[in-house]
């Protein structure tokens, strides 16, 4: 890819960049959000035109009209936002577009799931996924498992992987990455665009930076370390990955659940929250995290007993939650956290609107005035409050998340993954964030998939296994191992 | 947030049940009122009582399958009222005697169904418009054609494609052959590549546009086919009712809307399907006929409806809320 440019209404997100990768090789391609990797991908598999700039593949020049363009030349795209459609099964969605089993326009169901099956085993899937079931029932996980499978089978000659471990497991992971080098090892070429340094040290040969939409450097992955990469990535000298952890917790207990139930989902949770402390929340996915985030919330109606500052209450909607202090920060910032059709401005005052009117019309200038605010603290990377959130960056989406609640007031947060896709530089920002908050006074719960963020950003943990807390770890307790040990339902050291 | 549910087998089968039993509602109603009916009027099921609902029903039943693939990629089709009355009213005065001119109007008309249904989908497309504005426009400027052709109710229509449409060879009515072509046609192309573009389009149109799926095609598509169908209304009804009118489809637009709906088509879009639209149709054809039996005004007909449509829609609405509690309880 030469010299491709592309804009979105103000923000300018490729600048005259440049791309190249070759056959057999695992390609990584690193940067910020907002650096432009997305939008480079997206236009090599022909979901957006470039602005300007060529696309030559093993000497061809490509000119994509669209996706079935892109599809049809052998690249395969596995997309961060996913690709699928809820209502339809797991193999329809595998199989969609696909001719191959077709007679007289009419493809037979019970070919399809058995095709399917096959497929997973062919792959070595390593989840009983249903291909009978609605993708719209599958967890977030699964979907992920899905879409890749989907691309895969069609052995493209291009593989790209936008973030394609974002919600997978350990174990999962690897499976990705061993898939990622047998293509590669069959001469195709694979795009591996992460966040994560680990997978991307596995299984990259060569490593693409790229930062504030150009090529900053192509680095062989044996002649570079992290640091450098990383470096590369940011612009500037890394130090200090986790901020320091100073003495915040105070001795007041701010949220305190007392044999919270839900089904079969929350088996009598009990923990103390106090203000000043971020309690972490540790375990494998589905051990009752999300259904506890949401009943703290109000979404859901769970029996037991919640208290805040010593309090009994009754939280029953988000809007009386909102009313105690609580806030949350959803999982998916796109379709939980933010409208994204809307502005930054239009997104951060909605919750307060009631506070910025008077009489029948919104105070415009004062909602300026907090937004700009709080853009500014945050250091949210916009040209101006009345961009559209959907042509942001992903980190940047997620600080208009956390700045829109920030505007509400709350007194204690709930975070739920909230580095999730999130590039190096704006985690580092978040993690001070949340240190900065709890030394202003706040109680913040904070959930992560990452066990090292877990150990340096929070006070405790508290690990959930089968819905309930397994192990409450602080101090000389808090390890990486521990939090692992419980996950399973093992005892801590 | 999608809830990681670990039993996955037993939450597979309990959304298979609520969801077969949500789909079965407009089957449920069906039956309800054949019952009611036969027991009010009983010894009325014959052939022929079925021959004379179909042929009355038919021209709903066009014109709801076409409003049905619309509702199914999230729009809304207004102008099949315009379309209906324009094709009825050009049937009523320009088809003559003989079988070349009817059959050549019927397929000039039918064409022409799909090009204005065409029209809407290009303004749609091309021209970045909300259906209901689009389609209200074309509605208006097609009822407009309509007066100009007919100004009045009336017009001429030749006793043989009376006969032909009406007919009833050897015994089964010739609408009720449509309607088994129909039903038979869906079930084959159910999961053609067609609807499924239409049924992805419908639930998730960033998706369907990374599955390469010509958004923009399949749209014009859709329309077109909802005048084609529109189109085949307004020439039954000529049949019908041996006549033209300019106004003859204002009252299927949102009654087809209506009968989608309680068959259980989504208004948002990639939820729906044909023979749950028929049924639909046939579900307001008999309470309309039990209201008539029961000595209730044409008047207060339109309220039954909306009542049953209220109904009917709480009952899918409370299904989906059980169905989304259960799901979290295990």
């Amino acid at each position: 890819m030469e010299k491709v440019s592309k804009s979105f209404d103000d923000v300018k997100a490729l600048v005259d960049a440049d791309f190249i990768a070759n056959c057999g090789e695992v390609h990584a391609l690193l940067g910020e959000n907002g650096a432009g990797k997305s939008t480079l991908i997206k236009i090599l598999s022909g979901a957006i035109k470039a602005d300007s700039g060529n696309i030559t593949l093993s000497g061809k020049h490509l000119f994509l009209r669209g996706p079935s363009d892109a599809i049809r030349l052998g690249i395969g795209t596995v997309y961060q936002e996913l690709s699928l459609i809820p209502v339809l099964t797991v193999a329809d969605n595998i199989f969609f577009g696909q001719d191959s089993i077709t007679r007289f326009g009419r493809v037979s169901i019970h070919t399809l799931y058995d095709h399917a099956q096959e497929l997973f085993e062919r792959y070595g899937l390593l989840e009983d996924i249903d291909p009978k079931a609605t993708v719209g029932e599958l967890s977030l996980r699964q979907r992920q498992l899905v879409e890749i499978i989907k691309v895969i089978a069609r052995n493209p000659q291009v593989l790209i992987l936008d973030e394609a471990t974002s919600a997978l497991t350990e174990d999962d992971v690897n499976w990705l990455l061993k898939l990622a080098r047998q293509f590669a090892d069959k001469g195709k070429i694979v795009i591996y665009i992460s966040h994560r340094m680990g997978e991307v040290k596995e299984v990259a040969d060569r490593v693409t930076v790229f930062r504030n939409g150009s090529n900053v450097g192509v680095r062989s992955i044996n002649e570079t370390n992290s640091d450098e990469l990383v470096s590369l990535m940011l612009g500037k000298q890394v130090s200090g990955y986790f901020p320091v952890k100073h003495a915040t917790v105070q001795n007041k207990i701010a949220l305190q659940t007392r044999q919270l139930c839900l089904g079969h989902a929350l088996q009598g949770v009990n923990f103390e929250l106090r203000w000043g402390e971020v309690l972490g929340v540790g375990g494998l996915a589905g051990q009752g995290e999300v259904p506890l985030f949401l009943s703290l919330f109000g979404i859901y109606r769970a029996d037991g007993d919640i208290f805040i500052d010593g309090k009994l209450v009754k939280i029953n909607k988000p809007s009386e939650s909102l009313r105690y202090g609580i806030a949350l920060v959803p999982e998916d910032r796109n379709t939980q956290g933010l409208i994204s059709r809307l502005s930054i401005r239009e997104n951060m005052s909605l919750p307060i609107l009631k506070r910025l009117t008077r009489y029948l019309f919104v105070n415009r200038r004062e909602e300026r005035r907090l937004v700009v605010n709080v853009m500014k603290n945050l250091r949210i990377k916009a040209d101006r409050p009345d961009i559209l959130v959907m042509n942001l960056s992903g980190g940047n989406q997620q600080k208009v998340v956390i700045a829109k609640l920030l505007l509400t007031e709350p007194k204690i947060l709930l975070m739920f993954d909230i580095t999730r896709g999130v590039d190096v530089g704006t985690k580092v920002e978040i993690f001070n964030l949340v240190r900065g908050l709890a030394a202003k006074g706040n109680a913040i719960l904070y959930y992560s998939t990452t066990i090292d963020e877990l150990v340096n950003v929070c006070d405790s943990v508290v690990v959930m296994h089968d819905g309930r807390i397994e192990a409450e770890l602080n101090g000389p307790t808090l390890t990486k191992e521990n939090i692992i040990r419980a996950s399973v339902g093992e005892k801590v050291k | 947030m999608t809830s990681d549910i670990n039993k996955a087998s037993s939450r597979q089968v309990t959304n298979r049940i609520d969801v077969k039993w949500v789909n079965l509602i407009p089957y449920l109603t069906l039956f309800l009122l054949i019952i009611v009916t036969g027991i009010l009027q009983p010894k009325i099921f014959s052939l022929n009582w079925l021959g004379i609902k179909t042929d009355a029903v038919l021209t709903l039943v066009l014109a709801t399958i076409g409003q049905t693939l619309v509702l199914l990629i999230g729009g809304i089709d207004l102008s099949l009222g315009g379309v209906i009355s324009l094709t009825n009213s050009l049937a009523a005065t320009k088809m003559a005697d003989n079988l070349p001119s009817m059959v050549g109007i019927s397929i000039a008309i039918l064409a022409m169904g799909a090009f204005l249904g065409a029209i809407n989908g290009i303004i749609i497309v091309k021209l970045r418009t909300q259906p209901f504005i689009a389609t209200l426009i074309t509605w208006s400027i097609y009822g407009g054609i309509a007066l100009w052709v007919l100004p009045t109710d009336g017009g001429n229509v030749p006793q043989r494609f009376i006969s032909s449409l009406l007919a009833r060879p050897a015994g089964i009515p010739v609408s009720l052959i449509i309607i088994a072509v129909i039903v038979a046609l869906w079930l084959y192309l159910r999961r053609s590549p067609f609807v499924s573009s239409v049924i992805a389009l419908g639930s998730n149109e960033r998706s369907a546009y990374l599955l390469g799926i010509n958004i923009n095609l399949v749209k014009i598509q859709v329309y077109a086919l909802s005048g084609f169908f529109a189109a085949s209304a307004g020439l039954y009804r000529t049949a019908l009712v041996s006549s033209g009118s300019p106004t003859a489809g204002n009252g299927f637009i949102l009654i087809s809307v209506a009968a989608a709906v309680i068959g259980g088509t989504s208004l948002a879009g990639g939820k729906g399907s044909i023979v749950g639209s028929i049924i639909g149709a046939f579900i307001l054809k008999l309470i309309s006929d039990l209201l008539i039996f029961a000595g209730i005004s044409s008047y207060w007909s339109a309220l039954f409806q909306g009542l049953l449509l209220i109904i009917i829609i709480a009952a899918v609405s409370i299904t989906e809320l059980v169905k989304r509690q259960e799901e979290i309880k295990r």
